[in-house]
This record gives C-alpha cells, structure tokens and sequence, in this order.
C-alpha cells in the first residue's frame, strides 16, 4: 500500500469500510454522516499512508484517523450550531412497527445513546473495535487512567439500563 | 463473535476493576450484540474506491528485480521480519517443535536406502508456511497490504524465519542429543538452496509463481527419487563436501538475488 498499489487499496477498503462505517454509525447515529465520515476516512488515510509505522498494529491507526474525523465533525457541527455530539437519537422505527427483536436492538441503541459522548467512545473503540485500553488511549490521546473510568462508567450505566431496567425506571418516576 | 466477546469479557473484567462478574460483563455484552449496524451499500463502497483511486501514490509494486532491499532501508525489512514471526501464532512454534523430531524420525527412515535426507527438509517448511499463514489470511494479508516492503522480501522474510526457527531447533537437538547432529548440515544445506533458488526465481517472476516454480523443481527430484533422476539419491548426495557445496550455493543465490537489483540500477542496465 506504501509502495502504491490500487488493488492493495481495494483490498484494505473491503476490509475495512462495513468496521469504519459501523463505528462512526455507533457515535453519529445517523446513516448519511456515517457514510461521508467514512469516505473522509479512507481519504485521510490514503493521504497519511506514509506516516503508518508499519511496526504498529493497522487497526489502532486506522481508528486513530477515525477518532479524529469524528472530532473535527463534532467540532463543526458545534459551529454550525447543530450540535451532533448531542445525546444520540438513534434511527430506530417507530415503536408501533416493533417486534420484539427491534424493540432489544433499539433499547440497547437508547442505552448507548444516552451514554456521555466520551463513554460512548470509548466503549465503542473497547467492545465493537476491539481495541485495548493503551490503543483506545492513544487513538483518543486519553490518559490509560481515562479511558478504564469512563469504560467502567459506561458499563455501570448500561448494566443500570440493560440488565437491572426496573430499579432504572423506578428512580426515572 | 461469541468466542470475541468472551475474550472481551475476560479483559475488560480486569480492566475496569469493578465487582461485575466475567458472566455478567458477558451477559452485558450479549445484550450489546442486539445492536446490528446497517451495513455500507456496495455502491457506497464501490464510491469510496473510485475516489480514493487517484489518490493511491505513483508507482505501483515493482519486480524485486528493479527495486532489490536497497529500496527501503535494512531496517524496514527487518521490522516487516519481525513481524512476520509475532503473526505466527503459539500453536505454530509449538507444532514446529513437534514437527522437527517428525522430520527427524523420516529422515533416519531413509537411512540406508541411498536418499539423502534433506530432500524432506523444504517441504516440511512450505507445509508448516501454508499452515500458519493460510488459516490467518487477514493478518498474513494485512502485512502484505501495509508494510513497504514488497512481496518477494514478504516472502524471503517467512522463508527466514520458518528456516531460522529450524535451525535454531536443529541446533538444540544436536547439543541435546548429539546423534542428529549427522542431520544438521543436510538439513540446513537443503532449506538454503530452496530459499535461495525461491529468491532467484521472484527476479524473473511473480512471488506465487515463483514459490510454484520452486516446489515444483523439488518436487520432480522427490518423485524422481525411485526412478533413478534425482540428485538426491545420487551415491555422492549424502558426502558433507557435497553437502557444503549446496549451502554454499544456497548461500550464494540469495545474496546473488539481493545484490543484483541494485547492480542493475547502478548499471543502469535493464534487467
């Protein structure tokens, strides 16, 4: 790929296009900036390939430039005023039209969602990127310390939603 | 995926330091799966592609022929070597280990039969190569997709390792037990003059042909074996001189193909 090479490009979009595009799906919630973040991904990449140190893992690099995408478009949504990093409100199907399976996928989307945005990332990149603390710390440049308080916060609050919901709504009412 | 987020489970219960249990960290994380992405449509995929195409940097992937080692430097080609030998897998070094007595316990078996037994030596590494690295295409691929260095020095770095890991083993054997020591050079000589002949044939072709090419050579004088045309069961196959010979020549053609790149380049011939 360093060396320039459409069809090592081609592969590595393959490989990595559904992960990226799930990934920022996760924090965004929204499909179309999705998809646009993740095309600015593979660009960003394209455009730094030189600066990958071929002695470190691809994966954390490759979420690092995500990490960073991500930020930047909170940053300018901020600006706009529209502001994108608000408490996430998934694209979830109108409870009427809801089976069962649905109605999991999308309390587990709501649970996510209402997580701090820095939780979000952070449980995001652990679980679904698979990435470990130290790589979660230098994708986001968190302190290790950091990054394990707010997966334990993360973790808290979801159990708190997921596993143990009825004491959850009691202090809702 | 159920493996996965077991393996999580267990790494994040000790990262988070919390009084929830593995199982109910598991428990969590199931309930998380529920959680399905729309996937990227293959127009969108086929978008990023074409956008990305002219962004992909000039040259495309020469022949090691015209590029050699000298095009990155020594340092990268031995990071790119190292890791090579992290992909391989626990299970690899210990079949490897296992495999060698293996090894060892056929060639005594062609004792006396007037076949040399180095003759077994290359296919045991090009078996032990496609099992460690076919089972792991995606990071065997990644290496190969990321790392600056090309193909044929991807493939001169597994042939070093896996042979280097022979020797090392061989060695232990030989002070361990002594007796194998008899195998020792033929063994070395053999894994040597495949590498080399494997390197001098990515000069003139692709590495997989190559790699073909080279099986292929073997692969006649190992059938050849009980019909009188190979040269290793020649009468004088088995004699250290000739042994000596072959590493030497093993040793010859991989710095022959290493050096000539460059020589060409200075030459300033077409290769």
């Amino acid at each position: 790929m360093q060396a320039g090479n459409e069809a090592a490009m081609e592969a590595l979009v393959h490989r990595y296009h559904r992960p990226i595009y799930a990934y920022l799906y996760r924090l965004t919630g929204r499909r179309e900036a999705a998809e646009d973040l993740a095309q600015e991904c593979f660009i960003r990449l394209m455009t730094r390939i030189r600066e990958y140190n071929p002695a470190q893992p691809f994966r954390p690099w490759f979420y690092t430039i995500a990490h960073n995408l991500y930020k930047d478009h909170c940053r300018a949504a901020e600006q706009r005023a529209h502001p994108a990093a608000e408490p996430l409100s998934p694209e979830v199907p109108a409870p009427i039209d809801l089976t069962e399976r649905i109605a999991e996928q999308a309390e587990v989307a709501v649970a996510v969602g209402a997580l701090a945005e820095g939780e979000r990332e952070v449980l995001v990149l652990r679980y679904w990127g698979d990435l470990k603390v130290d790589q979660i710390a230098a994708a986001t440049g968190l302190p290790a310390g950091t990054v394990k308080s707010r997966l334990f916060h993360a973790v808290q609050k979801l159990k708190r939603a997921l596993l143990d919901p009825a004491p959850a709504r009691r202090n809702q009412a | 995926m159920s493996s996965q987020r077991t393996r999580i489970a267990h790494e994040m219960a000790t990262e988070i330091d919390e009084e929830m249990t593995e199982e109910s960290l598991d428990l969590l994380l199931t309930k998380l799966d529920l959680w399905q992405t729309p996937a990227p449509s293959i127009e969108s995929t086929a978008a990023v592609i074409e956008r990305l195409r002219p962004l992909v940097p000039a040259p495309k992937p020469e022949r090691f022929r015209v590029t050699g080692l000298s095009r990155e430097p020594l340092f990268t080609f031995l990071t790119s070597l190292l890791l090579q030998a992290r992909l391989l897998g626990r299970v690899w070094w210990i079949g490897t280990a296992l495999a060698l007595p293996v090894g060892y316990l056929l060639a005594l078996s062609l004792e006396g039969t007037g076949i040399s037994p180095a003759i077994i030596a290359p296919p045991v590494v090009i078996l032990g190569l496609l099992w460690a690295l076919v089972p792991m295409r995606g990071a065997a691929l990644q290496v190969e997709l990321t790392s600056p260095v090309n193909p044929a020095q991807v493939l001169l770095g597994r042939l070093l390792v896996s042979t280097g890991t022979h020797l090392v083993l061989g060695g232990l054997l030989w002070l361990l037990l002594g007796a194998p020591g008899a195998l020792l050079l033929p063994w070395t000589a053999a894994l040597f003059l495949f590498s080399g002949l494997t390197l001098l044939l990515t000069l003139y072709a692709g590495t997989l042909t190559a790699l073909a090419v080279a099986a292929g050579i073997w692969g006649t004088q190992f059938v050849g074996v009980g019909r009188e045309f190979s040269l290793f069961a020649a009468p004088w196959a088995d004699r250290p001189a000739v042994q000596l010979i072959a590493l030497g020549v093993g040793l010859g053609l991989i710095a022959w193909s290493i050096g000539r790149a460059p020589l060409h380049r200075l030459l300033g011939r077409e290769g």
